[in-house]
């Protein structure tokens, strides 16, 4: 059986760790949907695949795509996505046995990553968590940093006031990481550029990534980078672990709802609020003006079926492979209104009319088909 | 008439279709439908699905007579998702009976209030509805006064159910005949 050592440490992006155990496999031979996967995890390897280049009849039946982000309870939505990369790697080395060196540094997703890893299959992947260093024949899988995430790891540190062009940077990379469905490297690279620039449209960003997470913009910090608030400090180690001695994974009582972290969900099945409309109301009134009363109120039960979220559901829908934040609703007969996701929050309407109007819906048919 | 063995096609609790006549006559060519028909029930509304000759704007004129022992002060239907109330000045929304009526933004609503119709006596009524189904659906129901209420109280009662709606209640389905002509 193959032995693996990672080693967690604290900082802004996340997953470190588990970019180290992956780069232990070669990610080019994976499958396809575990290459979109691993978007999430490892967003600079070459090897990500994107959702839109999907090349033959679609993705396979059952697999998690990116645009699910918007359509699933995001917690299932990260399981599914981290088991895709879990089972890839598993499947290419094989049997084997990873200790997690300093797991209480380890980020909330990366812990995540190896709650869903453990789950896999017993027999052939064993998690363990030495305090100090481990011990056996490999050393740690040796770090995968970029030369951006070096950078968004000194400036997120910074104590100093951000330039402009700093502060531009890191807010661009934590859209980015909101974007990817990395809600916990985002949250803290924001909360970073809030700080200095506690603009609306920052703070519009923090709270979709605070709500991506499931609990409140003011929270704080949700794990701090130690006892003392000093980056790279651990925090002492648990009582009854005694130091080198490796000790099985345990997921956290409540299984991975609890592993990240984050405190229990609303009470709402999906954790989210409805979505507001933000814009193309103007579209939907040109074509009020001639359109009869029937179609008016059909139009108006699915815009109201996509603010409470049920409109996969309960309407015939359409991907636009060119944008996965762009989906059709067959309204009624040939009737199709056309919609984006502006963030996890807000939508808006991008085209309402017939099937044969709508800009780009035969390629969503045709991947339907 | 035995009753049916079949429990489950047993629909004569929910269908009346042979006891309360209820029929209409359709003038292809003006677009009119005469429906007429008795309503003897006091717990249920009434769901009506007409078969009309070909979808489009209908005028409907329809008289319904009260057998119950209750006195109607306010009736409301509501269309399917295919079907709106016609909403504007060419088009006469009436009733003899009562002397305000009130249409929902959506038109899928049209409440009559303002009158009454007493046990016994037959309330007629005008309106246009506009479908694309051959076969629309709407669902009616009436308001009777709380005996104990003042008149005050069932005005007041009146004007809330005409702003929101009357409840809806168990539905009693009636398939409407329709004898076309012209």
């Amino acid at each position: 059986m193959r032995e693996f050592v990672v080693r967690a440490e604290r900082g802004a992006v996340g997953f470190l760790p588990v970019r180290a155990l992956i780069s232990t496999g070669a990610t080019a031979t994976w499958p396809r949907q575990a290459r979109v996967a691993l978007k999430l995890v490892a967003p600079e390897d070459p090897a990500c695949a994107e959702a839109a280049d999907e090349p033959d009849g679609g993705p396979p039946a059952g697999s998690v795509q990116p645009y699910d982000l918007y359509r699933m309870p995001y917690r299932d939505w990260v399981t599914a996505t981290l088991r895709e990369v879990a089972r890839a790697w598993l499947d290419q080395v094989g049997p084997c046995c990873v200790d997690v060196v300093d797991a209480d540094l380890l980020d909330e997703g990366s812990k995540l990553f190896f709650v869903t890893l453990a789950g896999l299959a017993e027999e052939q992947i064993t998690v363990r968590c030495p305090v100090g260093d481990a011990t056996g024949p490999p050393g740690p899988a040796p770090a995968v940093t970029s030369f951006r995430e070096r950078r968004i790891e000194r400036l997120v540190a910074e104590e100093g006031e951000l330039r402009g062009e700093e502060a531009d940077f890191l807010y661009g990379q934590a859209v980015g990481y909101l974007l990817a469905g990395d809600g916990w490297t985002a949250e803290r690279l924001l909360r970073a550029v809030v700080r200095q620039r506690p603009t609306p449209a920052v703070w519009v960003k923090l709270r979709a990534a605070c709500a991506l997470l499931g609990r409140p913009v003011d929270a704080g910090q949700p794990a701090g980078p130690g006892p003392s608030g000093i980056p790279g400090q651990r925090s002492a180690p648990e009582a009854g672990a005694r130091d080198g001695e490796p000790r099985a994974w345990q997921p956290p009582a409540g299984g991975p709802e609890h592993a990240t972290g984050g405190p229990a969900r609303p009470a709402d099945p999906t954790g989210r609020r409805p979505l507001r409309l933000r814009s193309g109301w103007e579209r939907l009134q040109e074509w009020s003006e001639t359109a009869g009363q029937i179609p008016k109120n059909a139009v108006h039960r699915a815009l109201f079926a996509i603010a409470e979220r049920t409109v996969f559901h309960a309407y015939e829908t359409y991907d636009d492979p060119a944008d996965p934040l762009v989906f059709f609703v067959r309204v009624k007969g040939s009737l199709v209104l056309k919609i984006r996701f502006r963030d996890l929050d807000t939508f808006e309407i991008v085209h309402v009319g017939t099937l044969g109007e709508a800009p780009g819906i035969g390629r969503g048919i045709d991947r339907a088909a | 008439m035995a009753p049916l063995e079949v429990s489950g096609l047993d629909v004569s609790s929910r269908v009346r279709a042979r006891d309360i006549q209820m029929a209409g006559v359709a003038d292809i060519r003006r677009h009119v439908l005469m429906i007429s028909g008795a309503i003897d029930t006091v717990d249920h509304d009434v769901s009506v699905c007409i078969n009309l000759p070909e979808p489009g704007r209908w005028q409907i004129i329809k008289s319904e007579t009260n057998l119950t022992d209750r006195t109607w002060v306010a009736m409301q239907a509501t269309t399917d998702e295919d079907s709106v109330f016609v909403d504007d000045a060419e088009h006469l929304v009436m009733s003899r009976q009562f002397s305000k009526s009130f249409i929902t933004p959506d038109q899928r609503r049209l409440t009559f209030h303002g009158g009454e119709v007493r046990p016994g006596e037959a309330v007629v009524k005008m309106y246009s509805l506009e479908t694309t189904s051959r076969r629309p659906v709407y669902a009616y129901s009436r308001y009777s006064p709380v005996v104990t209420d003042s008149p005050d109280m069932t005005a007041k009662t009146v004007e809330q159910l005409v702003a929101e709606g009357l409840p809806q209640r168990p539905v009693i389905e009636v398939i409407v005949p329709v004898t076309v002509i012209g």
